[in-house]
């Protein structure tokens, strides 16, 4: 009982979080895509959503983690290779996790 | 006199003093360095820690800042991550390990790379041990605490 009550309110704390790491890692997208998806603007915005995919399985949430590293996943080989980045891809996913949060 | 059994490298400076007296017992695990870029999980590691393992941790958000507050703070065991901005975890633990102070810190990898040739990856460059992401904040304490006893068998 006390563990699901812990539980509980790790989940609102980020629940709390959750909007402004979204608009955290929309602003990094914007700069990576400004940059021409190349240097530190896109490492921030891979490194962003690499946190998002850790935290939110941490938090209990594992619809955001999933969209986060599929996020993830998506940006590396364009971080690694230099592989052309979906833009479309990348904006549903940004939507996607938007529903996901509720905001 | 060291115990047969006993990995002196992984072992803080002072645990020979404590050896010698007799005590076989393992150590106390007090003070951990947690070493984390993420502001929640810092935050979610850092209850888990104190307030469910009741054990005294230092957060630092890069590995820089937890080179400069290393002496300072004197831990027991670090907890690392891997992927971070600046000095990554593997690029921290390589510089820890030329340090005489830290040469012989345990420090654990915390990240969610652990397939098996990445683990062993983290072994090669001297990690005690790998907690993988995401971990159970009600059960985390307990985890390092059961690294902490296993580095001591």
């Amino acid at each position: 009982m006390e563990r699901d009550a812990g539980a509980e309110e790790l989940r609102r704390y980020f629940a709390g979080r959750l909007p402004l790491r979204l608009d955290e890692l929309e602003d990094a997208c914007r700069e990576a895509r400004a940059a021409g998806w190349r240097g530190t603007p896109l490492r921030t915005f891979h490194r962003l959503a690499h946190s998002l995919a850790g935290a939110g399985a941490i938090f209990g949430f594992p619809e955001v983690s999933d969209l986060a590293r599929r996020l993830e996943r998506h940006l590396k080989p364009v971080l690694e290779n230099g592989a052309p980045a979906d833009e479309a891809e990348v904006a549903t996913l940004l939507a996607d996790l938007r529903q996901a949060v509720g905001v | 006199m060291q115990s047969p059994g006993l990995r002196a490298p992984l072992l803080p400076p002072w645990a020979a003093l404590w050896y010698e007296a007799g005590d076989m017992a393992t150590p106390p695990l007090r003070r951990i360095l947690f070493v984390e870029d993420d502001p929640d999980i810092q935050v979610v590691a850092a209850l888990a820690l104190e307030a469910v393992g009741g054990l005294s941790v230092l957060v630092c958000g890069s590995g820089a800042e937890a080179l400069s507050r290393l002496t300072e703070f004197g831990p027991d065991l670090v907890l690392l991550d891997v992927m971070m901005p600046g000095m990554d975890g593997p690029t921290m633990l390589e510089t820890l390990r030329r340090l005489p102070d830290a040469r012989e810190l345990p420090v654990v990898f915390m990240t969610a790379r652990v397939q098996s040739h990445e683990v062993a990856h983290y072994r090669e460059l001297g990690a005690a041990e790998v907690i993988a992401k995401p971990f159970d904040p009600m059960t985390l304490a307990d985890t390092v605490q059961s690294i902490w006893r296993s580095l001591h068998a």
